[in-house]
Order: C-alpha cells, then structure tokens, then sequence
C-alpha cells in the first residue's frame, strides 16, 4: 500500500466514524426518556394544544427519517439547536466554552508531556537506580490520585496564595493588557497543576516502559558499537523508536482529557466545557447536550486521525 | 584449500587471558559467574579465524568483550590487543576511540540489528560521522561505494530496513561494518537466521572482503561446516574455555578433544549419505498399505491481498497470492517425510493447511482414508487426536507457567481421556519415560525455565504422542537447538517412527538432517514441490536444478572439500 492510500484510509474513516456518531447521538436522544416537549411544557397547567404546537414547531411530529435527514441539514450549516437555558444557539455556546478550555486543556497537556517524557525516560535510562524507584513510584502516587481529590487539596492549599476559581478576577476589569494576562495566568496555574499532575503519570509510565522495550533491542547494541554517544543513542535511536506507542496511548488518552476536565472545571469553576456539560445534564439541557457530545466525539476522532498521520511521520514501516 | 599462508607476522588482533565475570546480586549475596574463562587468541592481518560453540559457551561474551560492550554487571581482566597496544586497561576511553573505527562487528540478527526507523543510509552516515571519517559529499559517495562493495545498488541507501530481504539486510551490516576502514571485523553468527543458499553468498562475501581488504575475521558459529569452508584456523569453546585450537584442517582430522570429535559428529554431513537412513532399529518391511496415512493431493492455498482503498471503491476483489501450488504428498504409517526448502517457500503453509489452519483454495487431504478437506474446526476436534504438532521453537511453544505434569495433561484433559488424575498420571509418565526424561519423578514438577533446550523439546514432544496420534507434523523441531542436542531429539523421532509406526511429516531448511533421517524427501521451492523421492536419491542424483543449487551451497565440515572452491585463488 503506498503512502497517499494510507492516508486516505484513514482519513475515509475517520469521517465514516463521525457520521456513525451522528446517527447514534440523533438515536440517543429520542430513545431518552423525558423529550423536550415534556420539558419545556412543564408549566403549570399546560394544555394538550400546547404540547401539539411544541411537537410540531420542533418537528417531532413529522416521521423519523424525515427528522434524521433534518437533523442532518441543520447538523451541517452548524445549527445545533437552541439551549433551554440561556436561549442561545447552542454553537455559541459551544464555542465559548471551547475556547475557554483549549488553553487549559492545551497547557496541562503539554506540560504532563513534557514532564512525562522526561521523567520517563529518565527512569527507563536509569533503571533500577535511585531516581528511577523514586520516580515511578511517585508517578504511580499520582496515577492513583482521583482527580477531584488532588484538586481539592491543591485549592485548600494555595487558595490564599493563587486565585481559587474562575478565569479571571471580575474587579480587576480596566487594567492595562499585561495585567489581565497576568490575571488569567494566575487564574489557570491550578487547575494546570492538577491537570498536568494527573495527566504526567500515566504518560511517564508509559514512557518508561517503552523506553526500556527499546533500550533492550539490537539495535542500541549496534549504536553503541557504531561509537554513538549516550545522549544521541536515546534520543536517535531509543526514543524515536519509543515515540510510536508512546503517539497511540497519549492520542488516546487526549480525547479524554477534554471529558476529564469537567471534575477540574467544575472544582476551579472554570467555565469551559466540562462545566458546561455538567450544568447541562443537571438542568436536562438537550440541545445543549447533544451538541457537546458531539463535539466531543468529533474531537477524540482528530485526535485520533492526527496520531495516524504523525504515525505514518514516525514509522516507515505503516506503508508495507 | 585456504592455503595462503603469507600473513605478515605482526598480529592485527590478540585476546589474551581474558576472564570475564558476571556477577548478579540476590539480596544480600552477590554471585558471581565466570563464564569466560583464560581465552588467548591471535589473528594476523587478512587472518580468519572461527570462534565455534554452543549457546552458553562465552563465544559472544568474548567478542563483546573486545568491543567494550559487556554490559555493567561484567568484570573483565586480561587484555585486548590492537597491533600491539592493549585497548582494555583504560575501560571505556581507551577502547572508544577504536570501537568500529579499528575494530567493528557485524550483529548476528540483520532483522533487529538495524534500527527500523531510519535509512540504511543514514544509519551507515551515523557510523562515520562519529568518527569524523567523512562528510557531506564524499560521505555520500562512500556510502554508495560500501553498499556496492558489498554487492548493493548504491541508490538502496535511502530504503528502510523493512524494505531489503534478510540477506540484503546482511550486506548491508557488513557495509556499515567497513565505513570507517576496520582492520579487524567480529562477525557474530552473522548468517544463523538466514537461509542455506544466501548463507554461502554472505559467506563468500565475508571472505572475498577479508582477503581483498585484508581484514582479521573473527567469525562467532555454532556451525562446523561454516568455519570448515571459511576459515584458516578455528577455536573451540566449551563452558567459558577454548578448549581446542587450530588449524581446520587438523581439527576435522585430527581432533584432539573429546568434544571436538563430538561436534564434527554431530553435524550432519549431506556428502556421507549412506545409502538408506541412519536406523536404530531395522528397517521397517516395506509392504505397500493399502491406504496411506495422510494424502494430499493436489491443494493449493492463496492468501487474500489487502484490499486497497481504491478497490474498494472500484469494488474489485484484490487478486489473491498464491502461497502453496499444486502440491501433492503422501505419509504412510511408520514413514517420515521431509519437506525441504527455504523460508518462504511455502513449507510451513502446507502444514497449516493439512491442520486446516488454512482454507485450500483446491485439491483434497485425506487423513487415513477420511476426507478431511474443509472441515470446520468442530468438526476437527475429535479428529486432532490422531495428527499432533511439534513446534520449531520449544522456548516458545511451551506455556511458562505451566509445570511439565500440566503441560503434558493439557491434551488428555482437552480430550477427555482418563477419567482419573492416577490414570492419567500413568500416561504422562510413559509419555514422559518414551521421551526419554528419566526419572519421571525429577521432571514432572518443573516450569520450562528449569529445562534445557533439549529437555523443552522433548516435554513438547511428550505432549503431543500422550495422546498416541499416528501422525506427527514437526516443523523445524531441531534448529532451534544446539548441535550436540540435535541429534538425539531426531533419534527419537525415528524411534518413534519404527516402535510405534507413527507417521512423520518433518519440514526443515537443512537438508543433510532430511537425508540422514527421512525416507522420503520432497524439496520445496516456491510452493510447488519441485522434486520428490527416497531420500538418499534425491541428494546423491538430483533432478531438480534447484536441489541441485541448494545442494551446492550447503558447507561441507571437511575444509578440504571446499564449496567455496573458486575463493581459495
């Protein structure tokens, strides 16, 4: 199979996987118990007339297939519906609390990456050693920590020092621009660190582990014999070698570190989409719902789709 | 003959009173295994010499040794000379800059040695880069050269590993050995997982580059034949010490030790064929069943291609690969059968198919009269009594966390067979007892990682005639295993073949050990069956060119009878 094939297939399935999750998320929602009309016409003394005219104006009366095409139409010009809540679009809706998590999300990421991947290797490079009981055993500390239990204990300890919920400091409105840089970044550092701190361990382990299968092949027998010093053997020929489990797992574990965040979003505050979701199911927000789910699922399936192609980057073998 | 005797006195290479220990801490204890123990040995320039032993023998710890690449646990004392100076005292700064720029080796499996993610070329560029040999376009050009030296189209350097044949990858080692101009090159049985006919090729390569670059060769085998045919001298290692030493000729003539003359023995000379097989009980009387064992006629079996993307928008079927063609054997009972050929010639697909692993595209298999051609694996079951499975590598086959007891009662228990655990213990003792691991008692508690390679081989063995098939499928049973072991795990399969008239179908590479133990020998050569018949005929007067050619590369143990004949100019 060549390369463009390879990418392709991907790419064919990737979208095949998103129209899968489509239908499922129309199926879902009516299989539901508690439709919209119910809810919305839960008023005092609502008439039979006044559910008619709820069912036929969001065209729950026409039949199913006719709905699913509708649901479709509208899906694609970016019409998710109407949240109960507010009375907004529901992409407006999802848009903010997008782009208030990307940073987030973005940030601990990185920073459990980075950390991850050094401590990882560290360990796997001195195996058995010191550092490396200290490391992991440390690194699984942490794997275990449940989140919320980790952020609480971050907030009772730092509330005084760093700002304990929401994005930015309401009074603080008027400040130059550095300053309200300033006020977000503070704003972030916890729920970053618990982020990062819950995250980092599971990559470090992971990379650990790949570190040593690769340390242990022939082929670092061969580098070392060819003269290649320490440094470039592991990060040429061990870690690179490493990196193509290592791009799976994290990939894998990406898509559910947007769903994962709702334990930090709401403990922080922070309104993103994990709050937004978690405030959706309480208040039975359908539309709401069904459009977070979707961009969620729509979400791991790049997430997903990317690690393919840095893969195919990574391992000349893929093509065979 | 390799009779060049003119090597300039100087020597190129010395290992003297080398001592190697590797010492393991268990709690408080620290143990220490020496397990090289005083080796001397001298090469001069263009010299080769072959360092011949078992697993086990320190034959590899050795030569890692003189590259400095024993790992931290190994306490090493002696010395290693290089023209001269001994590049071992210093540890590690003194054997660094010598390491591949003086001294360089090829690693024994081409398929992991290299590194898969990057190029051949780039990992031949990393070689002289850090040596500082070369650079930018003159590196260029001499990785061209190298590949093409070693018999590589100078525009393979920018293909992965993946992308070369497990010879070609080989080669290629070998070129990224000579990139910084060595004048000693370690080759770590650098043809053991290769087959018989590339084998003499990378063999010849070896020698020609030796002779043409006038390079010291320390060629690590477990071979006799190899270094007959390779080399000036040889040196023999048991348990740690060199045990023997000298040049080929004496040591096939003239062996002094005791183990010598036991390994020459052992390795199966396809020249001395006698005229029916080695028999440790008479010969079976030949009266022509009226029914054979196994028959197969005729099948063929074809692997589905990938669907590509763009067929499946076509909606085009892939065409189909065809593994196995048109093949056609019979194995009567008390018979054994080898199927002869190189990897990839199908062998293995034959037998998956009589186990109906695979589905034969056409063609029928009859199992003692019964028609057996695509029957669904329920329907096998009761039928897999009768046909059991020896397995090529016994380090692999057998479970390691069953003890020798469960591994031999799995089968009885899968069938139903003894009802109770003293029955059945009765039958996995004699199962036991056949195999030849006596007493019974010593062995029946034991995992697998208490066994020699030997012994792994033989419980495998035991597990599979405990149910009293009448045909044993082994693919590949000894090439896992050592020289000295080889030959008494085929003694029993042929007395399993004469006492209890089980029929065998054996695949193996090797053709000698097919003529010095089958009856019949069908040789294979991309999946088809190319030549057929009683084994000493078809290695005494070939039909086929191909057996012809396989023939030819197969080294003869006695250096005098040189197949590499055009290379002693």
């Amino acid at each position: 199979m060549r390369g463009s094939a390879y990418i392709w297939k991907r790419i064919v399935f990737a979208v095949v996987t998103v129209f899968v999750a489509l239908t499922l998320n129309f199926i879902l929602f009516r299989v539901l118990p508690g439709g919209p009309v119910s809810q919305i016409s839960r008023v005092p003394n609502a008439s039979p007339a006044l559910k008619q005219a709820l069912t036929a104006q969001f065209g729950l009366d026409k039949p199913l297939w006719e709905q699913y095409l509708l649901y479709l139409q509208q899906t694609f010009r970016g019409n998710f519906g109407v949240s109960y809540m507010n009375r907004q679009p529901v992409l407006d809706n999802l848009i903010e609390a997008f782009s208030n998590t990307i940073p987030m999300v973005a940030a601990g990421t990185i920073l459990a990456l980075t950390l991850g991947v050094v401590v990882g290797v560290i360990s796997a490079v001195r195996r058995g050693s010191m550092t490396d009981h200290l490391s992991t055993n440390i690194a699984v500390l942490f794997y275990a920590f449940p989140t919320q239990f980790l952020g609480m204990m971050l907030l009772i300890i730092f509330a005084g020092v760093l700002p304990s919920a929401g994005m930015n400091d309401p009074f603080a409105i008027g400040g130059s621009g550095w300053d309200t840089f300033l006020d977000a970044l503070k704003h972030m550092v916890l729920p970053v660190t618990t982020l990062a701190l819950t995250l980092y361990a599971e990559n470090a382990l992971i990379v650990r582990s790949a570190m040593l299968e690769t340390l242990g092949e022939d082929y670092i027998l061969t580098a070392k014999a060819k003269g290649v010093p320490r440094r470039r053997l592991i990060r040429a020929h061990a870690l690179r070698n490493a990196m193509l489990p290592i791009v799976t797992m994290v990939a894998m574990s990406l898509g559910a570190v947007v769903t994962g965040s709702i334990l930090i979003e709401v403990i922080f505050s922070w309104p993103g989409i994990g709050r937004a979701l978690y405030t959706a199911v309480l208040k039975r927000d359908y539309p709401m719902l069904q459009g977070g789910f979707l961009a969620i699922t729509v979400v791991v399936i790049t997430f997903n789709l990317i690690a393919d192609l840095i893969y195919y980057k990574l391992d000349p073998r893929i093509t065979t | 003959m390799l009779s060049d005797k003119e090597f300039s006195l100087s020597s190129a290479f010395a290992i003297q009173d080398l001592n190697i220990w590797f010492g393991a801490n268990t709690g408080n204890v620290r143990a220490e295994f020496h397990v090289v123990k005083n080796v001397n040995l001298e090469l001069a320039p263009g010299e080769r010499l072959g360092l011949v032993g078992e697993s086990g023998s320190g034959k590899t710890t050795t030569i890692l040794a003189a590259m400095g690449l024993l790992p931290a646990n190994a306490e090493v004392s002696g010395r290693i000379l290089l023209g001269g100076t001994d590049i071992l005292h210093g540890g590690e700064a003194s054997i660094a800059p010598h390491r591949w720029k003086d001294i360089a080796m090829v690693f024994q499996g081409a398929m992991s040695a290299f590194n898969p993610v990057r190029t051949i070329g780039w990992q031949i560029a990393e070689a002289m880069q850090m040596h500082g040999v070369a650079r930018g376009v003159a590196m260029t050009r001499r990785i061209g050269e190298l590949l093409e030296l070693v018999g590589i189209p100078a525009d393979h350097a920018v293909r992965f590993p993946h992308q070369l044949s497990g010879g070609m990858r080989q080669r290629a080692m070998i070129a990224m050995a000579l990139a910084c101009e060595p004048r000693v090159l370690l080759a770590d049985e650098p043809t053991t997982a290769l087959d018989v006919m590339v084998q003499d090729q990378v063999m010849k390569l070896l020698v020609r580059l030796s002779k043409e670059l006038n390079l010291a060769l320390v060629l690590v085998t477990h071979d006799l034949a190899i270094v007959a045919q390779s080399c000036h001298r040889a040196a023999v290692m048991l348990k740690g010490e060199v045990v023997e030493q000298g040049d080929v000729g004496d040591l096939y003539h003239r062996p002094k030790h005791e183990y010598t003359r036991k390994l020459f023995e052992a390795t199966p000379d396809v020249f001395t064929t006698p005229e029916a097989p080695v028999r440790t009980s008479p010969a079976s009387k030949k009266t022509e069943p009226a029914s054979p064992l196994l028959d197969v006629r005729n099948i063929s079996v074809s692997y589905p291609r990938v669907r590509s993307f763009r067929d499946m928008l076509r909606g085009v079927e892939p065409e189909a690969s065809s593994a196995v063609e048109n093949v056609s054997l019979r194995v009567d009972p008390g018979e054994m059968v080898a199927l002869v050929g190189q990897s990839g010639s199908g062998k293995t697909t034959t037998l998956q198919a009589i186990l109906g692993m695979v589905k034969a595209r056409a063609g029928s298999i009859h199992l003692n009269g019964r028609d057996v051609t695509g029957l669904s694996s329920g329907q096998w079951r009761p039928l897999r009594r009768q046909v059991q499975m020896i397995y090529q590598d016994p380090y692999e086959s057998l479970d390691l966390r069953y003890r020798v007891r469960s591994t031999v009662e799995e089968p009885l228990r899968v069938h139903g067979i003894g009802l109770t655990a003293k029955e059945r213990d009765g039958l996995i003792c004699a199962a036991l007892e056949r195999v030849g691991l006596t007493p019974v008692e010593r062995y029946l508690n034991r995992f697998p990682h208490e066994l020699s390679g030997g012994q792994r081989q033989r419980v495998a063995i035991a597990s599979a005639i405990v149910l009293k098939p009448e045909l044993l499928l082994a693919d590949e049973p000894v090439s896992m295993l050592d020289v000295s072991v080889r030959a008494g795990v085929l003694e029993l399969l042929d007395e399993l073949r004469t006492d209890a008239r089980m029929g065998i179908l054996m695949i193996t590479h090797d053709l000698s050990t097919a003529a010095h133990y089958a009856d019949r020998i069908a040789v294979m050569h991309q999946g088809r069956i190319v030549e057929e018949g009683a084994a000493a005929a078809v290695v005494r007067s070939p039909k086929a060119d191909y057996t012809r050619a396989l023939l030819a590369s197969i080294p003869h143990p006695d250096p005098n009878r040189s197949t590499l004949a055009d290379l002693s100019t």
